[in-house]
């Protein structure tokens, strides 16, 4: 594979980490390292099986949509278990009693547990805590919802 | 008067139990349990706070369609003294604030030494004791 090409490879990553940006890349590091990753197979691919300058950027281009499709999908899945387990938890969980989420793709995990209930301006609120297991490390955060007349729980403040 | 009190609170506080449990589709709410689960600070009793926010729960998961009230058939099954109440209130349903304050009256019935404390002997005795 000509150093040019690999040279044009790298410079063309460097516009998709620059287009992804810092704060992606903060906010959903798994959509970022996915479109990094997607950019430099497909530009390698593309290179390694002759192409030219154009068939590579398409390639980079490509493969990082691809590769960041993929890491945010996964993401959302995590996002979907734990709103879902939210949902539970604050409906029809007693104070104290954690209700549980997992998701088996990417070994992530976690809980909501209700820890006080109360009634403002005639609405239901339940403050809560919620724990997770994100690459190995623990996370833990507290949030106040109050129940919306259809059934839903809107987070407060 | 106060006997009357006593008489509402204990039916109510009794049934407290049997009614949260059905709320919340469990079999395993004793008084032992239910005084557990709502000790923060396992002092092995419910100081008022603690007693507030178990009964605030409890009126949570008895108000089945989450009005914000507890209308008659949601108290059918947990007093017939507390229905009672609701129908001299001329009305056919209850707020959370005149539940809680019915349940306090229990508290302060139920807590014979009058430490600010109600223990797992203390809630039987009161309810066996109104039975």
């Amino acid at each position: 594979m000509p150093r040019s090409w690999l040279h044009l490879t790298a410079v063309l990553m460097l516009v998709v980490l620059a287009a992804t940006g810092c704060a992606t890349m903060q906010d959903n590091p798994k959509a970022s390292i996915g479109a990094l990753g997607g950019a430099a197979f497909g530009g390698l691919i593309a290179a390694a099986a002759g192409g030219g300058g154009v068939a590579i950027a398409g390639a980079v281009i490509g493969g990082a949509l691809l590769g960041g499709f993929a890491g945010n999908a996964l993401d959302q899945r995590d996002k979907r278990l734990a709103a879902e387990a939210q949902q539970r938890a604050l409906e029809s969980a007693p104070t104290g009693k954690p209700v549980a989420w997992t998701n088996p793709d990417t070994g992530h995990s976690g809980s909501v547990t209700p820890v006080r209930t109360f009634q403002s301006q005639g609405m239901y609120c339940r403050e809560f805590q919620t724990d997770a297991i994100i690459d190995g490390k623990p996370d833990r955060a507290h949030g106040t919802a109050c129940r919306q007349p259809d059934g839903s729980w809107r987070m407060q403040g | 008067m106060r006997i009357a009190y006593g008489c509402l609170a204990a039916s109510a506080l009794g049934l407290l139990l049997t009614g949260l449990a059905a709320a919340q589709t469990r079999s395993d709410l004793d008084t032992k349990t239910w005084v557990k689960e709502h000790d923060k600070n396992a002092d092995g009793a419910l100081d008022r706070e603690e007693f507030f926010q178990a009964v605030v729960e409890a009126f949570y998961f008895r108000d089945k369609y989450k009005t914000g009230y507890l209308a008659i058939e949601e108290l059918k099954e947990a007093s017939p003294e507390m229905l009672s109440a609701v129908k001299r209130k001329d009305r056919d349903k209850l707020s959370l604030q005149e539940y809680v304050n019915a349940m306090f009256r229990d508290f302060e019935a139920a807590d014979t030494d009058k430490d600010g404390l109600l223990t797992v002997e203390e809630i039987d005795v009161y309810i066996r004791t109104v039975k």
